[in-house]
């Protein structure tokens, strides 16, 4: 059988990714977080922080209902029960701040760009902080709400064009000319 | 009387024009417009996303969920009274049953994938346009499909075969309405419904025409899927003006 990967679709979890998830629920010993998804996540309380949590500690203490974090999925099982760990890597924390992009999930690599080009070239132009989330999920922080306005607005020109030759040299000029204005 | 020319002067072996698109919902994972004649169908594709009622939830695999449903105003006669019907669940268990052979849900357990058939405007032929639609749909919303699924109408009007009946010829009272819906690939027969009746040697003959139309379909279906990621060059105008 041959699989293809689709132009469009919704993302299914994967080992190993990072991801941008938002807390639904608060659970007995840890967070449901949606993973913009069919299925949704479950942190652990104790792959949480690095400190140690007490137990019967008013979890929203750490993250609430409504916040976004960057976690990594540590397992998926047959079932499709994604397990999440925010002590599995370097940089997994809750996000503060900023605004929040969806984006379809196979279009992320090409808003990454090759070793992270397409994403470092838009940081560069909107100063802007970004973390691209493999779910499809993106986080953009500037100083002035403009910035972080043109930056959202180069990712949506990317997820619509990234399939055409050209898209960073397309995407270079879009921010050229919006700069400056 | 006899049936010599058909009432809108095609051949006997012709299809109305047919015209597609991919991707007309924004908010949808997928979406599809198929228009055969006056007859319009628009499909909707969300998920794979979480499945209720919970007893309908399949640990192997994901389950595809298809509701067709005719627009009040879609009909040339009175209008179409909305919600559901004895018609209208007939035709979205049949559609269900025609397009769940082609997709492959199992990297989706306890999933649902959702397709919405539309029709805002109809003149026969209304669940094999809605079946092509939804085949658009599915594709355009990535889901894993073996092959896609076209449909047609064929028939018989008096004592002519006639493909992709009209309102006319539908409801002419001497004839039979055969819809028809094929995989492209194996020409796998995924629906095949009729009234009337009809000589087992004209049904066969029927049948045998059916796949070669049903090729001309695809095309249709597929030029639409093609399109979709052919973004065009006015965007860069497009960006200039809201400047």
């Amino acid at each position: 059988m041959i699989k293809l990967v689709p132009l469009s679709g919704k993302y299914l979890p994967k080992k190993g990714d990072t991801i941008i998830g938002m807390v639904t629920e608060i659970l007995m010993s840890g967070w449901r977080v949606d993973t913009n998804s069919a299925y949704s996540a479950v942190l652990n309380m104790k792959d949480a922080s690095s400190e140690f949590i007490p137990k019967g500690t008013d979890l929203t203490k750490y993250f609430d209902i409504g916040d976004y974090i960057i976690a990594k999925i540590v397992n998926v099982t047959s079932q499709k029960l994604v397990d999440l760990s925010m002590k599995a890597g370097p940089g997994l924390r809750k996000l503060r701040g900023g605004r929040i992009v969806y984006v379809s999930a196979p279009k992320v690599p090409r808003i990454i760009g090759k070793q992270g080009s397409m994403v470092s070239m838009i940081k560069q132009y909107t100063n802007c902080k970004i973390m691209v989330g493999q779910n499809g999920v993106v986080w953009v922080q500037g100083e002035k709400p403009e910035d972080e306005l043109l930056a959202v607005k180069a990712i949506e020109k990317i997820e619509r064009e990234s399939h055409l030759k050209g898209l960073t040299d397309g995407i270079k000029q879009f921010l050229e000319s919006q700069t400056k204005q | 009387m006899v049936y010599e020319k058909r009432f809108d002067g095609r051949d006997f072996d012709e299809t109305r024009p047919m015209q597609a698109k991919a991707g007309v919902i924004k908010r949808a994972v997928g979406s599809g417009w198929f228009k055969i004649g006056k007859t319009e169908a628009i499909a909707a594709v969300y998920g794979p996303r979480d499945l209720f009622p919970r007893f309908l939830q399949d640990p192997e695999k994901g389950y595809l969920r298809v509701n067709y449903n005719m627009m009040p105003f879609s009909s040339g006669s009175d209008r179409v009274r909305p919600g559901p019907s004895r018609r209208s669940k007939e035709i979205s268990a049949v559609a269900e049953r025609a397009l769940r052979p082609v997709v492959d849900l199992s990297e989706f357990p306890n999933a649902v994938v959702d397709v919405f058939i539309e029709l805002p405007q109809a003149d026969a032929g209304t669940r094999c346009a809605g079946i092509c639609a939804a085949s658009i749909a599915l594709a355009d919303a990535g889901i894993p499909m073996r092959d896609m699924v076209a449909a047609i109408a064929v028939g018989r009007v008096e004592d002519k075969l006639v493909v992709d009946l009209n309102y006319e010829e539908d409801s002419h009272e001497d004839g039979v309405d055969i819809p028809i819906a094929m995989l492209h690939n194996s020409k796998e027969v995924a629906l095949l419904q009729m009234d009337g009746v009809i000589s087992p040697e004209m049904f066969k003959e029927a049948v045998e025409k059916t796949k070669g139309i049903i090729d001309k379909v695809f095309e249709v279906q597929k030029q639409a899927l093609k399109e979709r990621f052919n973004v065009k060059q006015d965007t860069k105008q497009d960006d200039a003006k809201q400047e």
